[in-house]
């Protein structure tokens, strides 16, 4: 069976569990969603999926071989990961910088050849910055260095692909592009995308699989519109909402409870 | 309409490696014939020696000639080994004597020869084991925070170095022979060059400096920060071993001309960069040549300006390194030179 597996996993940190015994399966050519409160094991279940870290105890399964037995340039070649920050180096245009991204592809010697610059030209014009790629990712806006670094990943031309809140600093358009460029990358390409969202919106959106994480512990997983409900929500994240399903498409609407303000939209005069 | 900007605008000179790299050649080759000639008995005068005045000559263009090898290749492979050092640590700032790498060698080397023997040999291995053992020292006091700790490698740095200074200074001021043998650590000076040690700085050159070379394409990677690199394939663990070789290699050879005096390991790097931008194999390779330039120039003027005395090589390239550092934050505090 491929795709990537958790069997019985436990890792901790400083000597506190933040998995204990937990059993997960992605499926492949999917976008699973890993949704959950600040805290609660979402990123390092992702770092733990890219074999960043490696767990103390169970295994971490991908393709059905233990990942821990995977090189690290023939993991890169499966596994793409979009850490949550990373640093722009200071002195590379973009298309220098996305080229990094073949150093699992090169051997020793040997520079770029010519399916390692389709590869980068690809990733380039899918994250639309082809009017930007010979101008240095330092000085891009915020926005465009995130599109910089999903084309870093792109170019790795990765099965698997893992991001860590890929909507960081993006604008609404961007937000959009981005949810297409993901689905796209799931229809035409048929990669498997695990995904951190906060948005629960874009998560009905894109979403064929929801994980829901809290404390960590998977609250469940399953298709979003089971998984993305009052009940669930209010067990993941301790807070009522209202979910309301629009009839005819997928989307649903997630109202959460207003707070508690005495003189709503009105500033507090300092008497 | 976006105007379409290209890179060359944002960094102007980093499609002239060639003519850098060409002109700091020409510089140095110019400065190797005129070291040459230049020094407290001028090449003119050599000729109307009477007596032997071949056997003369050939004797002292040959110690010259050592010398400036000498210089060339230890100038060169302490800036080199720093530039890799930089990359290293992400650390811009950080230098092989502020780590302590060069003091730690120096102390082995001293420290061997007054225990045991005194060999150019044991000089070379004793170099790279203290550097190596300064890199080991100051990543073992960072290892649980990011490589990319800045401060964390500096601190523990210098107080490694300050402490084996200290050793190095007590050895030499109570050493039981001749002071002139190792006050050369101290301040670094090429007057003590033999043919032997010479070939022995040359031969480590050519296994290091490709070596050094090959491993760029890890040290582009490396301009990433620890997690992308690990997500991008590179074994970040086995590279940064061989880096650590090569870069120890390089120090602990320099380390015999240039003794404790590394300030031209924190210059060089950083002149390369505002020339070339980050890019390490264009970094290292006028790394190198700035070194080896900026320390052939120091020992010569430091042969000429007070002969027949001398002022060590060490000492004067601290003198020259400090304006153009100077020069290297005033850049940096205009926003026109970016380090990472």
């Amino acid at each position: 069976m491929s795709g990537i597996e958790l069997h019985s996993v436990t890792y901790h940190h400083k000597k506190q569990a933040l998995f204990s015994d937990i059993s997960l399966q992605i499926p492949q050519h999917c976008v699973t969603c890993l949704v959950g409160p600040n805290g609660s094991g979402k990123s390092t279940l992702l770092k733990l999926l890219a074999g960043l870290m490696l767990p103390h105890a169970g295994t971490i399964l991908l393709d059905n071989v233990a990942i821990s037995g995977y090189s690290r340039k023939a993991l890169a070649k499966k596994i793409a990961y979009l850490p949550q920050q990373c640093r722009i180096p200071a002195s590379l245009t973009v298309r220098e910088y996305v080229a990094l991204a073949r150093f699992c592809h090169q051997s020793w010697f040997g520079g770029l050849n010519a399916n390692d610059h389709a590869a980068i030209e690809d990733a380039i014009r899918l994250t639309d910055l082809s009017i930007h790629a010979d101008r240095p990712v330092a000085i891009l806006s915020a926005g465009q260095q995130q599109r910089a670094r999903i084309a870093l990943m792109l170019a790795q031309q990765a099965q698997y692909l893992l991001l860590d809140e890929p909507m960081t600093g993006l604008d609404l358009k961007q937000q959009r592009n981005m949810l297409q460029l993901l689905a796209d990358l799931q229809q035409k390409y048929a990669k498997t995308i695990v995904v951190i969202l906060h948005d629960l919106h874009q998560v009905m959106e894109i979403a064929n699989e929801v994980i829901l994480l809290k404390n960590g512990i998977v609250l469940g997983q399953g298709h979003p519109r089971e998984m993305i409900n009052t009940d669930f929500l209010l067990k993941a994240f301790d807070y009522e909402c209202e979910v309301s399903s629009v009839t005819g498409n997928n989307m649903v609407y997630i109202l959460p409870k207003p707070i508690a303000v005495r003189h709503a939209l009105e500033p507090v005069s300092k008497a | 309409m976006l105007r379409m900007i290209k890179a060359d605008a944002y960094f102007p000179y980093r499609r002239m490696f060639g003519l850098f790299a060409l002109g700091l050649s020409l510089l140095l080759g110019g400065f190797f014939i005129l070291g040459l000639l230049v020094g407290t008995v001028p090449l003119g005068k050599l000729f109307h020696l009477q007596a032997d005045a071949h056997r003369a000559a050939d004797f002292i263009i040959r110690l010259r000639f050592n010398r400036e090898i000498a210089a060339i290749f230890c100038g060169g492979m302490l800036a080199m080994g720093s530039a890799m050092l930089q990359a290293l640590t992400r650390n811009a700032m950080v230098a092989p004597d502020l780590t302590g790498l060069t003091s730690l060698g120096c102390l082995l080397i001293v420290v061997c020869e007054i225990l045991w023997l005194k060999s150019p040999v044991m000089n070379v291995v004793m170099g790279t084991a203290g550097a190596m053992l300064g890199f080991i020292l100051c990543f073992s006091f960072t290892k649980n925070q990011q490589s990319s700790n800045r401060l964390g490698v500096i601190l523990a740095g210098i107080s490694i170095s300050f402490t084996a200074t200290a050793f190095l200074q007590l050895l030499i001021l109570n050493a039981p022979q001749d002071l002139d043998d190792y006050l050369h650590f101290l301040t670094g000076t090429l007057y003590a060059i033999n043919d032997e040690t010479v070939t022995l700085i040359i031969m480590m050159a050519l296994v290091a400096l490709p070596a050094a070379l090959m491993l760029s394409k890890y040290f582009n990677v490396l301009t990433l920060d620890d997690q992308t690199c690990h997500s991008i394939g590179v074994p970040m663990k086995r590279y940064r071993v061989y880096c650590f070789m090569t870069a120890s290699v390089l120090i602990g050879t320099s380390v015999i001309g240039v003794g404790n005096m590394g300030f031209l390991g924190i210059v060089a790097p950083n002149l390369a960069r505002i020339l070339v931008g980050n890019r390490p194999r264009y970094v290292f390779v006028l790394s190198f040549l700035v070194g080896a330039l900026m320390y052939l120039l120091a020992d010569t003027l430091g042969r000429c300006l007070i002969s027949p005395a001398e002022i060590p090589a060490g000492l004067m390239t601290n003198m020259m390194s400090a304006p153009l550092f100077l020069y290297i934050l005033f850049r940096y505090f205009r926003g026109q030179y970016e380090w990472n």
